[in-house]
């Protein structure tokens, strides 16, 4: 390789991503020509062009999060968050996979410790809906299976479907924010589970009493029918059995067996 | 899981009595949510963005607006049990430029 | 090289870059719209909604899939998994055309959703050769490379950027996709003949045009044009187009516009306008040849 255009190389890759990684504002640049002004009226394009994508996927990606935080104080957590993480990948549907991990140590927050755990459901919420495709099973057609097939049998579950239990009602507030107009929440002093499946082009959300999220997290996780709801049992010794039944016949989270 | 405390006989009841209350209350579909709106996930672009005049890009620029710094969105209409409300702008430490 | 598409593009087509929020109308209402261009990060989910829809554009109009993260103009090597995705969405949607730009966004462990420019040497040159070869091989066809957009002059360039073009196409037998308010952005921006640059363009390589509006903003007493699709294709900008057409002759031409996206008619209008321009520029150029 040319020595010279080695130099013209890597002074131009490095020097451009280390000007638009920088935290503080970069507005020299040795490989740019022309007045001191347009080269950091140029690299001021970079950079906010970067930042500004960035914090558009993460409102997209979280828009509940930025509602409950107000826009403002979204756009300086996107920030400081940029910098803590670095986007990794190619795909800007992954850029925002550490948020609630980084919520749940930003400690202007600190006093909402519902908000990582909003942040996770919207995670949940993106992910199912890129989903891969799958049939799942109406109600009756999977209790007409449940009967027809030994008990050991495992069953296959739908690609889409993501499970969350938190010590929040965080599906409750997630709700209340779908609305415009969100009125004042007197939060219940319970947790709250939540089953997020898209068994066709929209994804559905609903809270689970906690036997149903233990029932399908044990068939998720490989368990047979009967396992899953002594995992139901266990956890929820009072849940009648033919509701919790029914809850997973009408989740449509289930797709068939596996052979 | 080792100990069976479900026995067939109440394995088949509880599923023949979901079916009936399957048949029963078919408005149970009702329960689930659906996705509110078409979603707008985050995508790839390749149109340049808002130019020489961002606000706040740097963290410099935070520190001038200290009030930027405190949630102030929906999360002032919910009341957790513990109280709730966001905190006095005064009590915030700014970050370090 | 082969191509799968089912569907062909007469030279003489305007499309638009299609958003989620006009996927409805553009798939169940009348227009006059020939071809639709998505970005093809877009869909490299496992499935779900924008797959679906992806489906139906497939079904009744000729796409392009217009790639913005390869990073062909970068100095590491390509990302094998990610040209792999790219490969298996052109399987399965059969588009008629599929871009990439001159442009980086991937240095070592750095990535960003952005188009930064390579150095234009002989080195570079020879390198982003590589990819495109690499690229064409593995997806089996042909793709076309788009310019990109100029905020920085920058040193030690040694190959003015259309010659930097036609040597990639002419080494490696891709396409070019001439994006002419690119061009226009770029030749305010870093000071150069905007007019020199469309005539020195090989017209046989353009496959494809794009047009979009940009926005003029300015820091001290500099001012920046930002390529941010956010408006109408401004008249400089047309008078280019009409004067690369009459040299060319019709090549389809896409409207891109992302930021303030307007309705679905405006869009539709606006290819409208730009196919005009092509047919106008044509019979011009007949009239001329007849006298």
């Amino acid at each position: 390789m040319n020595q010279c255009d080695q130099e013209t190389d890597t002074r131009i890759y490095a020097g451009l991503s280390a000007a638009i990684k920088s935290l503080a504002p970069v507005d020299k640049f040795d490989r740019a020509l022309g007045s001191k002004t347009a080269v950091a009226a140029g690299l001021m394009v970079y950079r906010n062009n970067v930042r500004a994508a960035y914090l558009r996927v993460l409102s997209e990606t979280f828009p509940v999060v930025q509602k409950l935080v107000g826009e403002k104080f979204f756009r300086y957590m996107a920030h400081e968050y940029f910098h803590a993480h670095l986007p990794s990948s190619r795909l800007v549907i992954q850029y925002g996979e550490a948020l609630p991990g980084f919520i749940e140590h930003f400690e202007p927050v600190s006093h909402l410790p519902y908000l990582a755990e909003v942040a996770r459901l919207e995670l949940a919420w993106l992910s199912a809906y890129h989903a891969a495709e799958a049939d799942s099973l109406n109600e009756v057609n999977l209790l007409a299976l449940i009967e027809s097939v030994p008990e050991s049998a495992k069953f296959s579950v739908h690609p889409s479907v993501r499970l969350l239990s938190s010590d929040y009602p965080v599906h409750t507030i997630w709700r209340h924010n779908q609305d415009s107009a969100a009125e004042r929440l007197r939060l219940p002093d319970t947790g709250e589970a939540v089953v997020i499946v898209r068994p066709d082009h929209r994804v559905l959300t609903s809270t689970i009493s906690p036997g149903v999220h233990a029932c399908m997290f044990a068939i998720v996780s490989g368990a047979s029918f009967r396992e899953g709801l002594e995992a139901a049992v266990e956890t929820e010794p009072t849940a009648p059995l033919a509701n919790v039944i029914r809850e997973i016949a009408t989740s449509r989270v289930i797709t068939g067996v596996i052979a | 899981m080792t100990t069976k405390t479900i026995t067939k006989s109440a394995l088949i009841g509880a599923i023949s009595a979901a079916a009936a209350m399957s048949a029963a209350n078919t408005a149970s579909a009702a329960d689930m949510e659906k996705c509110y709106g078409v979603a707008l996930a985050g995508e790839n672009d390749c149109a340049a963005g808002p130019g020489t005049s961002c606000e706040g890009t740097s963290t410099i620029d935070y520190q001038g607006n200290a009030w930027s710094l405190v949630p102030a969105g929906t999360c002032d209409s919910i009341e957790t049990p513990a109280g709730a409300g966001s905190l006095d702008p005064l009590d915030r430490n700014l970050p370090e430029a | 090289m082969s191509a799968g598409f089912h569907f062909e593009i007469p030279a003489l087509a305007a499309g638009i870059n299609v958003k989620p929020l006009h996927y409805k109308k553009a798939l169940t209402t009348n227009h006059n719209l020939d071809f639709f261009e998505v970005h093809a990060e877009n869909f490299m989910g496992a499935g779900g909604p924008p797959l679906r829809w992806l489906e139906g554009f497939k079904a009744q109009y000729p796409l392009s899939f217009h790639g913005v993260c390869l990073s062909i103009g970068g100095r590491d090597d390509l990302d094998r998994d990610h040209l792999a995705r790219l490969a298996v969405l052109i399987d399965r949607y059969e588009p008629t055309l599929v871009s990439e730009h001159l442009a980086w966004s991937n240095d070592h462990d750095f990535f960003i959703n952005d188009l930064l420019p390579p150095p234009l040497t002989e080195t570079a040159l020879q390198r982003i050769c590589d990819h495109v070869d690499l690229v064409q091989t593995r997806l089996k066809r042909e793709i076309l490379i788009e310019n990109p957009s100029h905020y920085l002059r920058l040193d030690g360039n040694e190959i003015p950027e259309p010659e930097f073009l036609n040597a990639l196409a002419r080494r490696t037998g891709c396409g070019l996709l001439l994006d002419i308010n690119n061009v226009f952005v770029s030749a305010c921006n870093i000071d150069f003949d905007a007019d020199d640059y469309i005539n020195a363009i090989d017209v046989e390589s353009v496959k494809e045009i794009h047009l979009a509006g940009h926005a003029i903003d300015q820091f001290e007493d500099e001012i920046i044009r930002v390529d941010n699709h956010s408006d109408h294709v401004c008249i400089a900008v047309l008078q280019l187009f009409r004067k690369f057409i009459y040299r060319s002759g019709p090549v389809p031409t896409l409207i891109e516009w992302d930021t303030n996206v307007p309705t679905f008619e405006t869009l539709a209008a606006e290819a409208a306008m730009a196919k005009q321009i092509i047919r106008v520029a044509i019979e011009q150029e007949r009239f001329h040849e007849s006298v």
